[in-house]
């Protein structure tokens, strides 16, 4: 069963500027990555995926540009900046932190 | 073909949305996802029907990013360029007004000087705007207006040939006007068929049932010019009118049934 995207909120910036960093991409190639790695319990629409594309772009996190596409159609290829690197990496440091933090709770350090 | 059918979900998608660059930047992009979805799916063993259904549920509601391109009634009425068209051609009929007084008073020919002068300025009003909404498909390749502009330019022409024929003739005026339907008004409406036709594009139910109307009405006028049995031929209109509403009932009918057929499918 995919679990609705609310799962991601909050991290869907740093997911996509993870892929970003791994090379540049596309909507619709990102969302099938996203939902591939989330092992069919994930399901994240292109529309989601697109609201965080501009909103980054508006703060200089990525850059865009247009490539070659299939069937006649064209791709926008999106490009991470000095900018989303820099916020990617303060995000990963931050959930490494979070991450272990909440282990230990949820857990108890089992 | 795949292109055609994601071409033809994204112009009602965008229906409603500006023409603007970042709009139209929008709906390429949402092509190019539905397109490179597609190649994937293409060799996995589903029908057309199938990949277009899932790559469209893929896309997701795109509603809120488009609804934040489109402006309000109250902000398109605010934008300065809205506002300096509207005070140039207010300005322009103005000044034809004032122009047809000053005519008028130092010619006396009012009668004249209407029959000139505002036609004239209708036509150049008519003759501006198209000239810009032209110069705009052409910039940016869009060309839904273009086909229906130059068949109207087409009319005029038809039209203004037409009088200048039957007057040159020295046909009788009653004659000249029941005939004036049928070249350019039917012309047109024949031309814009047989364009849509040949493009292969489906034939909007409006023009079909204008089309069959203005038939009827020509085959009432001149019948009835022929004959001179004028009252007992209006049933011609009349039943150019029944035939339209049974061809509006078939067609809502049948725009009805794809519909509930669409919804049944899930998307």
């Amino acid at each position: 069963m995919a679990l609705s995207s609310d799962v991601l909120r909050g991290h869907t910036d740093t997911i996509i500027l993870r892929i970003l960093s791994e090379g540049d991409s596309y909507g619709y190639e990102i969302a099938k990555k996203i939902i591939d790695a989330g092992e069919g319990v994930i399901d994240i629409k292109d529309a989601t995926i697109y609201t965080a594309f501009k909103r980054m772009e508006a703060e200089g996190l990525l850059t865009t540009y247009w490539g070659d596409g299939i069937g006649g159609a064209r791709r926008k290829y999106y490009r991470i900046t000095q900018k989303g690197q820099q916020y990617y990496d303060e995000k990963l440091a931050q959930w490494k932190l979070i991450d272990k933090i909440l282990n230990n709770l949820i857990t108890g350090g089992n | 073909m795949l292109l055609d059918r994601f071409r033809a979900y994204l112009d009602k998608l965008f229906r409603n949305a500006p023409d603007k660059k970042e709009v139209r930047d929008l709906r390429e992009e949402l092509l190019g996802n539905l397109m490179s979805h597609a190649a994937d799916l293409k060799g996995s063993g589903l029908s057309e029907d199938e990949i277009f259904e899932q790559c469209i549920a893929q896309l997701g509601d795109y509603s809120e990013a488009i609804g934040k391109y489109t402006k309000t009634p109250i902000e398109v009425i605010r934008d300065t360029r809205f506002q300096r068209s509207v005070l140039t051609v207010v300005s322009f009929i103005l000044a034809c007004v004032v122009l047809y007084i000053i005519i008028g008073f130092t010619t006396k020919h009012w009668g004249m000087a209407a029959y000139i002068l505002f036609p004239t300025m209708a036509g150049l009003l008519y003759f501006a705007a198209t000239l810009l909404v032209l110069r705009r498909n052409i910039g940016r390749r869009k060309h839904l207006t273009t086909f229906p502009i130059l068949f109207s330019y087409a009319a005029i022409i038809c039209t203004v040939l037409f009088f200048i024929l039957g007057f040159g003739a020295r046909l009788p005026l009653s004659v000249v006007w029941v005939v004036f339907p049928a070249i350019p008004v039917l012309g047109l409406i024949a031309s814009i068929l047989v364009f849509l036709l040949w493009m292969h594009k489906k034939v909007p139910l409006l023009l079909t049932l204008v089309t069959v109307i203005m038939t009827s009405v020509e085959i009432f006028l001149i019948s009835s010019a022929v004959t001179g049995l004028w009252h007992p031929l209006w049933v011609i209109v009349v039943l150019g009118v029944v035939v339209s509403i049974a061809i509006l009932i078939f067609r809502l009918n049948r725009r009805i049934a794809q519909k509930e057929a669409q919804n049944k499918k899930g998307y």
